[in-house]
C-alpha cells in the first residue's frame, strides 16, 4: 500500500499567520494629499478638500504657537529637492532595540565575526557561513555573511588616492575644524551592491558553502572564503583632538525613486537646517539615547549631484556644540 | 469587485476624489500583506500609502482584463521585496559603521507577535519571494493563476513552487521542536 505522509495543511498554516491582535490603519487622509498633489503637478484642477473648519482652526493654532515658541525639533522631517521629490527623510523606531530573539542572534553570530576579524589582514574581505541551525533559524535574508578588515590611512593624501584607485564615493575634507582637531584615520569599504560582496553574489555562494558544511568530517561549524574587490561605496574618515572626535561617513547613493530613510531610537530630536546652502538633517541624541547611538550630534545630507550621502557626527560625550558641527559640515560643501 | 472597477473608470475619467473608495476598499488586505513582509509596523503603514499612492500614478496603464486586485497585489508585491533588498544593503552599512544600535530587531519583535512559534522562526528562514507566497496563497486565499499574475510566473510554476514551500516550512517547524505535531500528521494508508 502506498505510504502517505500528510503535509503542513493551509488551514492550519492560515490559524498559525492570523494569531495576535489584528491592527487596522486607515491613510485615506495621508494617500488622498499625495493624489491630489500628483493630480495637480499633472495640471489637474484642484480637488476640492474636504476640511473641516474645526481641523482648519487647529491648524491654524498649532502654526501660531509654533511660531511665538521658535520651536524647531520635531519627529519627522524631510528633504525636498528642486521638483519636490523626497531625498531624505527621518523615521523614529518605536520598538524597543533589541529584543530577546535579536540579543541572541547578535550574541550568537558576534563571537564567530570576533573570531574571523582576528584571522584578517587589513584590505581582507571574506564570506563566511555558520553551520548551526539555530542561528540560521534567526537569519531572514542570507545565511552567507561578510567580514572586512578595513586597511587604516594615516592621512587624508593617503585616504583620496584609494578612494580615486577603488573609484569611491567623493569625500571632501571639511575646510574648517574646531581647534585642537586633527587627522586620526581615513577608511575605504568595499560595495555592497556590486561585486563579490554584493547580496546576489553572496546567495550564490550558499549552497556551496552547505554542500562545504554537510561533507565535512571535523565537525566544523565557521567556513569562510576569501572575496575579491575593487570598487569602493563607502567611506569614513575620523579627526581628534585627543578626548572627542569627529566621523565623517560617505555612502554612495545612486539616483534613485525612493528617498534615504535615515532612522532614530526615541530620545532623538530631529530637525532640518540649512549649512552653506545645504539642506540638512540635524539630530540631537538626549542624555539617555546617546550611548544607544553613539553619537551627540548628527548631520546628514544627500548631495544630488555627487550622488553620495554624508553623516558627520560625534562622540556621546562630545564637548562639541551644534554650531561647532555645523560649521564643519558646512566646510564640506562645495 | 464591480463597484472597484467602476472607481478606477472614474478616476481614470477625472474624478479624482473617487479614488479615496480604492483606498478603503485595500487599505486594510495591503497593511495585513505588507506587515507580514515587512515585519515592522511603521514601514508597513509608509509601504501601504506607497503602494496605493504608486497604483494612482500608473492607473492610466491598468486594464480591466487583469483585474484590479491582482494589478494592485502586483505593485505591493514588488514594493515590498525591493524595501527588503535594500533593508538587506542598509543593514550591512550600519554593521560596518556600527552607527546605530537599531537592527533587526524590530522586524523580529514584531513577526514573533504575529505568527508566534514555531512559525515565527521558521518564517524568518524564507526568502522574501517564499513568505510573499506563503502570505499571498494561504491568507489572501489567492489563486495559482493569481498568484502567477501578481509575480510574474505561470500557475503551474507557483503551484509547484508552494508544495516544495510547504515541505520546507514543515521541515523548520520540525526542528524547531514541535516533532509532536509533526507526528501526529503523519499516517500510512492500507
Amino acid at each position: 500500500m502506498r505510504k502517505v505522509k500528510a503535509t503542513l495543511q493551509d488551514e492550519t498554516i492560515k490559524a498559525l499567520l492570523t494569531q495576535g491582535k489584528q491592527d487596522t490603519i486607515d491613510v485615506r487622509q495621508s494617500v488622498m494629499d499625495r493624489v491630489r498633489e500628483i493630480h495637480e503637478q499633472r495640471g489637474g484642477k484642484k480637488t476640492f478638500r474636504h476640511r473641516t473648519g474645526a481641523i482648519a482652526m487647529i491648524t491654524c493654532l498649532i502654526l501660531v504657537l509654533t511660531s511665538l515658541t521658535g520651536y524647531a525639533a520635531s519627529r519627522y522631517v524631510q528633504i525636498l529637492n528642486s521638483k519636490g521629490e523626497v531625498l531624505v527623510e527621518t523615521k523614529e523606531m518605536k520598538e524597543d532595540a533589541y529584543t530577546p530573539h535579536a540579543e541572541t542572534f547578535e550574541k550568537l553570530l558576534s563571537a564567530y565575526k570576533e573570531h574571523i576579524q582576528t584571522r584578517l589582514k587589513p584590505g581582507e574581505l571574506v564570506a563566511y557561513y555558520v553551520h548551526d541551525e539555530t542561528l540560521n533559524a534567526y537569519n531572514q535574508f542570507n545565511k552567507v555573511k561578510t567580514e572586512y578588515k578595513p586597511t587604516v590611512y594615516s592621512s587624508y593624501a593617503e585616504l583620496e588616492k584609494q578612494l580615486e584607485i577603488t573609484t569611491g564615493p567623493r569625500l571632501p575634507e571639511p575646510q574648517y575644524l574646531p581647534k585642537g582637531f586633527s587627522f586620526a584615520a581615513g577608511k575605504v569599504f568595499p560595495s555592497v551592491t556590486k561585486g563579490e560582496a554584493s547580496l546576489e553574489h553572496l546567495k550564490k555562494l550558499e549552497p556551496e558553502f552547505i554542500r562545504m558544511a554537510e561533507s565535512s568530517s571535523t565537525g566544523a561549524k565557521l567556513f569562510i572564503k576569501p572575496l575579491s574587490w575593487n570598487k569602493a561605496d563607502s567611506a569614513n574618515v575620523s579627526y581628534t583632538n585627543g578626548s572627542n572626535t569627529i566621523n565623517i561617513n560617505a555612502f554612495e547613493r545612486k539616483k534613485h525613486p525612493s528617498s534615504v530613510k535615515t532612522m532614530h531610537p526615541q530620545g532623538v530630536t530631529v530637525e532640518k537646517l540649512t549649512a552653506s546652502g545645504q539642506e540638512m538633517i540635524y539630530m540631537e541624541a538626549s542624555a539617555e539615547a546617546t550611548e544607544a547611538v553613539f553619537y551627540k550630534h548628527k548631520l546628514e545630507w544627500l548631495d544630488e549631484q555627487a550622488e553620495v550621502f554624508y553623516s558627520v557626527y560625534d562622540n556621546p560625550d562630545s564637548a562639541l556644540s551644534k554650531s561647532d558641527l555645523i560649521r564643519i559640515a558646512g566646510s564640506m560643501v562645495k | 469587485m464591480e463597484f472597484v472597477e467602476k472607481c478606477v473608470l472614474e478616476v481614470k475619467a477625472g474624478e479624482i476624489n473617487k479614488y479615496v473608495h480604492i483606498v478603503e476598499a485595500f487599505q486594510a488586505p495591503m497593511y495585513r500583506y505588507c506587515i507580514r513582509m515587512l515585519g515592522n509596523r511603521q514601514e508597513a503603514e509608509d509601504a501601504v500609502q506607497d503602494i496605493l499612492v504608486k497604483a494612482f500614478e500608473k492607473l492610466h496603464m491598468y486594464k480591466p482584463s487583469v483585474g484590479f486586485s491582482p494589478w494592485l497585489y502586483r505593485i505591493a508585491h514588488h514594493h515590498c521585496l525591493n524595501l527588503l533588498r535594500k533593508r538587506g544593503v542598509q543593514r550591512k552599512f550600519q554593521s560596518w559603521f556600527r552607527q546605530d544600535a537599531i537592527t533587526e530587531s524590530a522586524e523580529q519583535t514584531i513577526t514573533g507577535r504575529l505568527f508566534g512559534e514555531p512559525l515565527s522562526s521558521a518564517i524568518t528562514a524564507l526568502s522574501a519571494e517564499e513568505r510573499s507566497l506563503l502570505i499571498l496563497r494561504v491568507l489572501e486565499e489567492k489563486s495559482f493563476a493569481e498568484i502567477g499574475e501578481i509575480s510574474g510566473k505561470s500557475a503551474e510554476a507557483v503551484k509547484k513552487k508552494f508544495g516544495r514551500l510547504k515541505l520546507k516550512l514543515q521541515k523548520l517547524m520540525e526542528q524547531k521542536g514541535d516533532v509532536g505535531y509533526a507526528k501526529s500528521q503523519s499516517h500510512t494508508s492500507r
